[in-house]
């Protein structure tokens, strides 16, 4: 750490967690709604929880993608933040905001669109916070002596997640129209803008972490974000298939969106190329593995299985089942919340002082949490592909296909007990490095303790 | 070199220093480490000898020196950022500007598409009735939603008004035991409008969907098919053929009703659908409101039944209770 300032991203770090946790437990009781234990059900109903675990996903996410903001912005800037009070002022605004919008899922009330649900009244609070964010950051990059792509492209990344949550407030009567709107947050953010955010974390990890030459990975970047957009814009022709949208979007958002794993694709070979050429002689090498991690999981979960799904033909069967719940899962997991955790464990020693690096808790935590998310969606495909050919081919009735494919979800909690113990292996490697602290502070490009010797390995 | 006169290395020297001891692995120019221009820029590596300078080959993963011509030189045969970053900025222009495009025709044809003219006031009333409850936080509509609940695009079409009034007074009523709804205590007006909302969706065009599935054809034996007697009262189809089969048609919930006429005189029945808790505390068929007319509507047509034979093929799936 150079900077004092950087300090702040540890709250957001640690609030991002916390959020993990709690929508974890959501997850739970929607699990556990589905294999007829729904005790919960007069407090906390099926669309209850389900608003509340996606959408603290949302804001930890969010949280996270801030938290690397404040590390990595004033360190490519070459300088302090601008408004550190501010920052903090913004964190907890944003929990505040965030607690609220919870509470009122519990009360019924809120604005039924999936992922956007949160009431009119705190959406405006909500931009009124990000403006606040984007405006510290964005200063403090303007005024700094360094503008690298790196910072660029994940301020970009922020600053038009800002901007197309906007369409998103568009309030309209005819349901199409609500719907077309709302996929430009959704898709836009996940399949759009989000991966700048991603890219640009990435390329900070690979520069710190392989010591590959910056212009080689700002360069790469450029191309893999390129690919984004290329594909990714008319890409959001695969949520205009079958919602009252003219007909030509079957086939271009099929053409579009089958090129979209081409990014990830690239993202994936991206990173292990890179980690190949500088070689694996950072000591933080689980921060390596979490961001190579991060590349292939994307790749998998968003690139593989999203391609599984997007084509007209196929999505007829599969629009609106567990399919599509599979393959959330995985690519939320692999490409945004990895890149989240591997800035964490990227960050933390620096932070603290503290070079834990590399322990078993650590290594366990990103086993165990892949593992199981991989077994999550494992059971997911199958209640999915079941449900299509019973429901969507045969034509049974929903509740009666429901029953017969009760016992994955069993399959399903346990996996997701499998990562829930992996995420709790992350939080104690998160809490033993203790807290923030100046001491940290060093003008090295590299924390690396003194009587490092890189070994050949 | 800042640190060498003192003999030490920096941390961040000391990371980018040869591997000690090591001979330079790479020494084809064209897979050597391209480094050079960035943080590593200008310093000395520490171990003479090991570098080429003529070629530029840092051949052992030193990150220390490499002039910035070579680095250009090398990584710009294939591409160069500048041309990246045109790549970058271009296509996402060009496809931008093409999507804002489609949008503005989308934005067109939707009117047309979606029976505008039809989406009159309690349609716009029903929807924000959706909305406030996040009824899509169970349910899909259009495929938009979650997995919990049916699919609802068309659920007027295949239930019926009258079905739906009824089930959103008491869900539970509906399919005791089985997966649970919300009960909102919502109005009459109110439950007018969700069902105004839901017809307007049902009518949309949405390109194909849901499906046709593909084989159900394939799984319904053909002998099942033709259930005989009258024609169903309107009440019995809406109502009574969400839960009960004729002829394999028709709901599982409660058992089949091809020879109830065996089991219970017409006597029976009538008191039977008045209140049937009264005569079975407990059973899953819920008490539905009729006429007197209504009732003997549709025991008129079960008793029809008997003048047809019963279907010889196997009943499709086993009820889950039966009211013997
Ligand atoms: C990291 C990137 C991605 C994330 C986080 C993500 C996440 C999601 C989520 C949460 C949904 C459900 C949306 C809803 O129904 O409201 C969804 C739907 C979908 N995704 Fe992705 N996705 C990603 C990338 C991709 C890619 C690259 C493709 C295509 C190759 C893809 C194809 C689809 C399709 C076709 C659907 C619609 C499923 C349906 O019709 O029900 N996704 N995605
Ligand atoms: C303990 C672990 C978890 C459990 C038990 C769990 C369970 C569930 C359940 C039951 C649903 C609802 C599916 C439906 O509509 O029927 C759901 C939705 C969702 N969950 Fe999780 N979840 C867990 C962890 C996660 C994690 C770690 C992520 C992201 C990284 C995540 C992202 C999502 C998303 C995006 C959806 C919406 C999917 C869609 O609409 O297609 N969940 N989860
Ligand atoms: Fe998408």
């Amino acid at each position: 750490m150079k900077y004092r300032t950087q300090k702040i991203a540890y709250w957001f770090f640690a609030s991002a967690l916390v959020l993990l946790s709690l929508q974890l437990v959501y997850g739970f009781i929607m699990g556990f709604a589905r294999v007829g234990y729904d005790t919960l059900h007069p407090w906390i109903p099926f669309n209850t929880a389900r608003a509340v675990h996606t959408n603290l996903l949302v804001v930890w996410l969010l949280c996270g993608f801030m938290g690397a903001a404040h590390f990595i912005i004033p360190e490519e800037a070459e300088r302090e933040l601008e408004w550190p009070w501010l920052a903090h002022a913004q964190l907890i605004s944003l929990l505040v905001v965030g607690v609220i919008a919870i509470g009122c899922y519990h009360f019924n009330i809120w604005e039924g669109r999936k992922f956007l649900e949160i009431p009119r009244p705190l959406d405006w609070l909500v931009v009124v916070n990000v403006l606040a964010f984007l405006a510290n950051i964005g200063v403090t990059l303007w005024r700094g002596t360094r503008h690298t792509t790196t910072s660029l492209v994940l301020y970009m990344g922020l600053l038009f997640a800002a901007l197309l949550y906007l369409p998103g407030m568009l309030q309209v009567d005819n349901q199409t129209v609500d719907s077309f709107y709302r996929w430009w947050v959704v898709h836009l953010w996940v399949e759009g803008v989000w991966e700048l955010i991603m890219g640009g974390i990435l390329a900070y990890l690979l520069i710190k972490l392989t010591g590959v030459d910056r212009e080689v990975i700002e360069k790469w970047l450029y191309i893999i974000v390129g690919l984004t957009f290329l594909s990714g814009i008319l890409g959001t022709g695969h949520h205009y298939y079958f919602i009252g949208t003219p007909r030509y979007w079957l086939w271009i958002g099929g053409i579009f969106s089958a090129l979209e794993p081409l990014a990830f694709l690239g993202m994936a070979i991206f990173a292990i190329a890179m980690s190949k050429k500088g070689g694996r002689r950072h000591p933080n090498r689980i921060a390596l593995t979490w961001s190579l991690g991060c590349a292939v999981m994307a790749f998998v979960g968003a690139g593989f299985l999203g391609m599984a799904h997007t084509l007209p033909s196929v999505n007829r069967f599969t629009h609106g089942t567990l399919v599509t719940a599979m393959h959330g899962h995985m690519a939320f997991w692999g490409a945004y919340a990895m890149i989240v955790l591997a800035m964490i464990a990227y960050a933390l020693p620096l932070l603290t002082g503290r070079r834990l690096w590399d322990t078993p808790i650590a290594n366990w935590a990103f086993w165990t949490s892949n593992i199981g998310m991989t077994a999550m969606t494992g059971a997911l495909a199958v209640a999915g592909i079941t449900q299509v050919n019973l429901e969507r081919r045969i034509g049974l009735d929903f509740l009666a296909v429901q029953k017969e494919i009760e016992m994955h979800f069993v399959g399903f909690l346990l996996a997701a007990a499998l990562f829930t113990l992996g995420i709790a292996l992350y939080i104690v490697h998160f809490c033993r490095h203790g807290l923030p602290t100046d001491e940290a502070l060093s003008r090295a490009e590299e924390d690396l303790p003194a009587d490092w010797v890189p070994v050949a390995k | 070199m800042s640190a060498s006169a003192s003999g030490r290395f920096t941390q961040a020297e000391r990371f980018r220093q040869c591997k000690p001891g090591r001979l330079p692995l790479r020494t084809n120019p064209r897979r050597a480490l391209p480094v050079g221009t960035g943080e590593g820029a200008g310093k000395e590596c520490p171990r003479p000898g090991s570098i080429d300078r003529g070629q530029g080959v840092v051949g052992h993963g030193c990150q220390a020196v490499l002039s910035d011509e070579t680095f250009k030189q090398r990584e710009g045969t294939m591409l160069s950022k500048s041309q990246a970053r045109l790549f970058f900025l271009g296509g996402t222009g060009l496809f931008g500007a093409a999507f804002l495009a489609l949008t503005v025709d989308s934005m067109r044809q939707i009117p047309a598409l979606t029976h505008e003219d039809r989406l009159t006031e309690p349609v716009a009333r029903g929807k924000r009735i959706w909305e406030d409850n996040n009824c899509m936080g169970c349910h899909t509509l259009f495929g938009e939603g979650a997995y919990y609940a049916p699919e609802l695009t068309q659920v007027v079409q295949r239930r019926g008004k009258p079905w739906i009034a009824m089930f959103l007074r008491d869900p539970e009523k509906m399919f005791p035991g089985e997966r649970r709804m919300v009960k909102y205590d919502f109005t009459q007006e109110q439950i007018g409008d969700l069902i105004a909302f839901l017809e307007w969706c049902g009518g949309v065009n949405l390109q194909g969907f849901p499906p046709e599935p593909p084989l159900r054809a394939l799984m319904r034996p053909a002998a099942v098919t033709s259930a005989g007697g009258t024609p169903a009262p309107e009440i019995y189809q809406t109502i009574c053929a969400a839960c009960h089969s004729v002829g394999g048609a028709g709901g599982v919930v409660g058992p089949a009703l091809d020879e109830v006429h065996r089991r219970k005189t017409r006597e029976e029945m009538l008191v039977w659908i008045e209140d049937p808790q009264k005569i079975k505390p407990g059973t899953a068929m819920p008490l539905i409101e009729m006429t007197p007319a209504q009732r003997e509507e549709i025991v008129d047509y079960l008793l029809s039944l008997a003048a047809t034979p019963a279907p010889a093929a196997p009943k499709p799936q086993t009820p889950a209770e039966t009211y013997e």
